[in-house]
């Protein structure tokens, strides 16, 4: 233990001694997350310069101009699209907007924006939120049209019911009518008018008449002629009785269709009173608006910087890690001191142990410090993480420590261990979420990167610091992560039984 | 028994014959010189004594017994200086000793102890605070040896210990190495300085040509290499060709200078002559001086390649 100890203590001396190691080491890495996370910070744009072009400026395109002022940005009117274009190109703006000329509701448009797609971190926040702001205005426009379309509708409803009165109205005539026709049609059908001339005793009457009197024959005749008149009048009538009772058939028919038509009209009348109500309860804004979507993020953090933070760490955890140790590997490697180091009988597993124990505090120092900060400005529950989250950074941080000895042990000049470390380093970054999502990768690459162990730490630390993930959801990365430092330590004393200096 | 034996050895680095078939015995508790040209493979002996080259062929042994079988053991009881000052500059005195006392697994007290024995004895002990950086050359290779010996180790291997330093800090470093000797420590010490082995070694051993030719006491050597003595004379006149023309049974003779050197078996004799020449040739004797060999003279009679004669006399 005093060996290493001593070791430890020697390393520690060193680098403080060496007064820019010590300010590299301890101020390198804070430095780093702080400007990158200054850059990343989307909490808040300022000064964001919006170059304006159109050729003729209409009331809209002003109340837009006159919109994008309120908010954080600076508009300028230019002479020309060109000339709006090449402002963005020379950095005069960061966006460039072009109106349609006399933008008119009516007539709609499409205003058009150029944007410095080599300003990465800030096009898709600019365009966003112009966007947001034009759209703001053009839903202000759309909610005011509707607004005219939905109070006609409220006015033709009120129409409606004024006249429902006259409805009902008719609808009880018809009702009179119906049951009227009914009655008449019920009169005539009782009417009795089918008489024959065999029904009258005339036979008999005239029999009795010829045997008394022979004028009174005459006066029978006349009867009889007469008789024989009304008979014939009266099957007239019964004729046209008939003809009306199939007349008033087809009144009291076509009476019960009009009392359809109305109740259909009533119907329609109620559907359409109805359907208004509902656009009046549905609102402008549903109208306008009738699917919205709101996106809620499923973690608590507020700005970009929050949710890269995991990454961040373990970019710096990395690099810091494998170029430390890998130089203090070489360093020692190529001092003048290694040999007498190795005649003595100190093993070098110890040497090795040594290097690793002292880059493991110094690391160990940083994470503290990061974390702090981190907890300090903008993580609140960094600390019911902690129980998973030091083991998590112990593995991590140890598994990039061995990975650096084994390079340091591998190469011989500072040089190629230096391009060798930030050149895997980048292979690791790129095959992982940090610049791009790894689903943006073919299946089988991203198959074999989700095997990356930066892959695999930046997601175990993103699921405990940002979700508090319990032991049982990231228990694989744990596992997967243990089983890669326990390979690298292997490989790191293999490798240094065979690189062995002086066989 | 010597504290080191290498029996049979040769060492290649791939292509490149560096030791060939090296037999060495070096006894404990003397001040033992490997010399050699430079390149000729003195710091790979060393290297192969404690361990840290394998032998292409042959086998090393410390204290009679395989280096493999005896490693842990050889590693706590050797110290080595190299060539080049071997301690972290960052470090004090103090911390670099007491830094390999931990190496070597000593416990803290003697850790205490030790040092500050060892930094008296290289006179480094009113320094020990200051960062080692800042020392001079000297205190530098002091501290190097120092580093060395914190563990009192029972053989100390010291590279090229002289090498880049200026007369007086060499005599320094050589009174330190007697001092080391002095405390019953065998000193193993290599150099191309001929003059440095002369003062400190009792005994040597010659490399040359992936070999060692030669190895013994430096007596031994001088009397069996070289028998013969120099002549040094200085003549008013200065005409050292009919002096040479009217000897008989010189080895050889060069001027260097104004004088004459002759180097023959029977300098007595010759001297007679030389007197009797000078008489009749009515000159005049200004300087005269009978020279025994020295170790450069016996190092010249061993290794005959003239090429590295020269070029280990150029570099001298």
């Amino acid at each position: 233990m005093n060996r290493l100890f001593t070791l430890i203590k020697k390393n520690f001396r060193l680098i403080v001694r060496s007064k820019a190691s010590a300010l590299m080491i301890i101020l390198g890495p804070l430095l780093l997350i702080m400007l990158v996370g200054a850059a990343f910070n989307t909490a808040n744009i300022y000064g964001i310069r919006v170059g304006v072009y159109s050729e003729e400026y209409s009331p809209l395109s002003e109340a837009i101009i006159h919109e994008l002022n309120q908010g954080d940005y600076a508009t300028q009117k230019v002479e020309s699209e060109q000339a709006c274009i090449e402002g963005v190109k020379n950095g005069i703006f960061h966006v460039c907007s072009v109106f349609p000329n006399n933008l008119k509701v009516d007539l709609g448009g499409n205003i058009q924006f150029y944007v410095d797609n080599t300003k990465t971190n800030i096009v898709y926040l600019i365009s966003e939120t112009i966007s947001a702001n034009i759209g703001k205005k053009s839903q202000d426009l759309s909610f005011q049209l509707t607004k005219g379309v939905v109070d006609t509708l409220e006015d033709i409803k009120d129409t409606i019911e004024d006249r429902e009165d006259l409805l009902d109205e008719i609808k009880s005539l018809n009702e009179e009518d119906k049951v009227l026709l009914g009655i008449v049609s019920n009169d005539l059908a009782g009417m009795t008018l089918n008489y024959e001339k065999t029904d009258i005793p005339l036979g008999t009457l005239q029999s009795q008449i010829s045997d008394s009197n022979s004028s009174a024959g005459s006066a029978f005749n006349a009867v009889e002629s007469k008789i024989e008149t009304i008979l014939e009048d009266t099957s007239k009538a019964s004729s046209k009785r008939d003809s009306s009772l199939e007349k008033i058939q087809t009144l009291s028919q076509n009476t019960e269709s009009s009392k359809f038509s109305i109740a259909q009209m009533q119907k329609t009348f109620d559907s359409i009173k109805r359907d208004v109500s509902g656009v009046k309860e549905t609102g402008v804004n549903k109208i306008v608006n009738p699917i919205t979507s709101d996106i809620k993020p499923i973690t608590t953090q507020k700005t970009h910087i929050n949710f890269i933070f995991p990454t961040l760490m373990i970019m710096i955890i990395m690099f810091v890690s494998m170029l430390l140790t890998s130089t203090l590997e070489i360093r020692e490697k190529t001092s003048r001191v290694y040999f007498k180091n190795f005649i003595t009988p100190t093993s070098t597993t110890m040497f090795t142990l040594s290097n690793y124990l002292t880059n493991l505090i110094i690391i160990g120092i940083q994470s503290t410090i990061l974390l702090g900060a981190a907890s300090y400005f903008f993580f609140d529950n960094i600390a019911t993480s902690i129980p998973l989250l030091l083991p998590a950074l112990f593995i991590i941080i140890s598994f990039f420590l061995f990975l650096g000895i084994l390079l340091g042990n591998i190469f011989k000049t500072e040089e190629t261990n230096t391009i060798t470390n930030i050149s895997l380093g980048f292979i690791m970054i790129f095959f992982s979420s940090a610049i791009l999502p790894i689903e943006t990768l073919p299946t089988v690459i991203r198959s074999i990167a989700s095997f990356n162990p930066f892959f695999i730490s930046e997601t175990l630390l993103n699921k405990i610091i940002l979700f508090q993930a319990p032991l049982k959801n990231v228990l694989e990365h744990f596992l997967l992560l243990s089983g890669y430092l326990i390979g690298i330590i292997i490989i790191t004393l293999i490798s240094k039984k065979i690189t062995k200096r002086g066989q | 028994m010597g504290i080191f034996e290498l029996k049979g050895v040769t060492k290649r680095f791939k292509d490149n014959l560096v030791l060939e078939n090296l037999n060495l015995d070096i006894p404990q508790g003397s001040i033992f010189g490997i010399l050699g040209i430079n390149g000729s493979g003195k710091t790979t002996i060393l290297r192969l004594l404690v361990g840290y080259y394998k032998p292409t062929k042959g086998e090393v042994l410390y204290l009679n017994k395989k280096l493999k079988k005896v490693e842990g053991k050889l590693r706590s009881e050797i110290g080595f200086t190299t060539q080049d000052s071997a301690f972290y500059p960052k470090l004090t005195v103090e911390e670099n000793i007491k830094y390999f006392g931990a190496l070597y697994g000593l416990p803290k007290k003697t850790i205490e102890s030790n040092s500050d024995r060892i930094l008296k004895l290289v006179e480094l002990d009113h320094v020990r605070n200051r960062i080692a950086e800042q020392l001079s050359g000297g205190m530098q290779r002091r501290l190097d040896m120092a580093c060395s010996l914190i563990h009192v180790p029972k053989v100390v291997i010291l590279d090229e210990p002289t090498e880049d330093l200026d007369p007086l800090l060499r005599k320094d470093i050589l009174h330190l190495i007697k001092k080391i000797a002095e405390i019953g420590t065998t000193v193993i010490i290599t150099s191309h300085r001929l003059e440095d082995i002369e003062i400190v070694c009792d005994r040597v051993a010659i490399l040359h040509n992936k070999s060692m030719i030669r190895s013994g006491t430096l007596d031994e050597l001088k009397e069996e290499y070289s028998s013969s003595e120099e002549i040094h004379l200085q003549t008013k006149n200065q005409d050292y060709r009919t002096i040479v023309k009217n000897i008989s049974q010189y080895d050889t003779y060069y001027v260097d200078g104004s004088r004459l050197v002759i180097r023959a078996k029977n300098a007595e004799r010759i001297l007679h002559e030389i007197l009797h020449i000078i008489e009749n040739t009515k000159d005049k004797l200004i300087y005269v001086d009978v020279q025994r060999p020295t170790l450069e003279e016996v190092f010249q009679s061993l290794t005959k390649d003239v090429g590295a004669q020269k070029d280990f006399l150029r570099k001298q």
